[in-house]
């Protein structure tokens, strides 16, 4: 993590995000489905997922959630947040590097908060977006 | 044309608690490789404002209602997709905490698209714990088409 951005001060619309860069397992997915007690095989079986018409067992649109929060959540270590949303376009699959991604889109001091709010979005290395969503970040101010 | 049984919006369909533990928290964030030592590190988190740890935002969503959906007696909408979320995170989740969720259908509505007719369920599971406080809640958008 070599960004961050602590007050709301320092926000500027239009500035990015840290990327977070990852490429989560079928071991990945399989420890995250038991925490998460999401315990459909589509997530975990690979000849399940197929019978459903898959490509292969997919990455659950929680985890894809939880890796967005979690760059936000990185990239603003002092903030809060607000609010998250996902659209899921497309399936997950395992095994692939993935690349979260965000923008910032706008700024708002609203009933005493110090509101950041960002674009998101979760693609592979070609760009292929696979969730978009956004995200509402309190912020602290300087002093 | 749309139909369904309309009786079934708002109406709570399911409630269901969970006690949270602290080794769940750390379990969960280490799951998605998170490195905030808010949610993992006890000692770090007892000098931060929040007093000690918390649950980092998404684990909400590891509170899971066994109910099925109720049947609105769709009149079209043979196959399912998840149409997207959107989580609202009012207070923190700690460790000793009991959160009750509460699942509802909140709204049914219908769009055309280019392929298409579509309905759009939206379940909404609201979270409090142990004090009654709201502290998430989780709107799911379910895409119904023939």
């Amino acid at each position: 993590m070599s960004e961050q951005v602590e007050y709301f001060e320092d926000v500027e619309i239009g500035d990015e995000l840290e990327e977070l860069e990852i490429c989560p397992t079928t071991a990945d997915v399989t420890r995250y489905v038991v925490v998460a007690r999401m315990n459909n095989p589509r997530f975990t079986d690979d000849a399940y997922a197929k019978g459903e018409g898959l490509a292969g067992a997919i990455i659950p649109g929680n985890m894809s959630l939880g890796f967005l929060s979690r760059m936000v959540a990185e990239f603003f270590p002092l903030g809060t947040v607000l609010n998250l949303t996902a659209n899921f376009r497309a399936t997950v699959p395992h095994n692939v590097p993935l690349i979260c991604g965000g923008v910032v889109t706008e700024k708002q001091e609203k009933d005493g908060e110090n509101i950041v709010f960002c674009d998101l979005q979760l693609t592979n290395e070609d760009g292929d977006r696979y969730v978009q969503g956004t995200a509402q970040v309190a912020l602290p101010k300087r002093g | 044309m749309l139909e369904y049984d309309k009786s079934l919006i708002g109406r709570e369909f399911d409630r269901y608690s969970y006690d949270v533990t602290k080794e769940q928290i750390v379990e969960f964030s280490t799951a998605l490789g998170e490195t905030n030592r808010l949610y993992t590190d006890e000692s770090y988190a007892k000098n931060t404002p929040y007093g000690g740890i918390i649950a980092p935002p998404t684990f909400c969503v590891s509170f899971r209602s066994e109910a099925p959906m109720p049947d609105l007696k769709l009149s079209y909408g043979k196959r399912g997709f998840d149409g997207g979320k959107e989580c609202r995170f009012v207070k923190p989740i700690r460790p000793g905490d009991t959160i009750t969720g509460v699942d509802r259908i909140a709204e049914v509505y219908e769009k055309t698209g280019r392929s298409g007719n579509m309905i759009f369920i939206v379940r909404e599971s609201e979270f409090t714990n142990q004090d009654g406080e709201t502290v998430a809640v989780i709107r799911q958008s379910l895409i119904r088409r023939d």
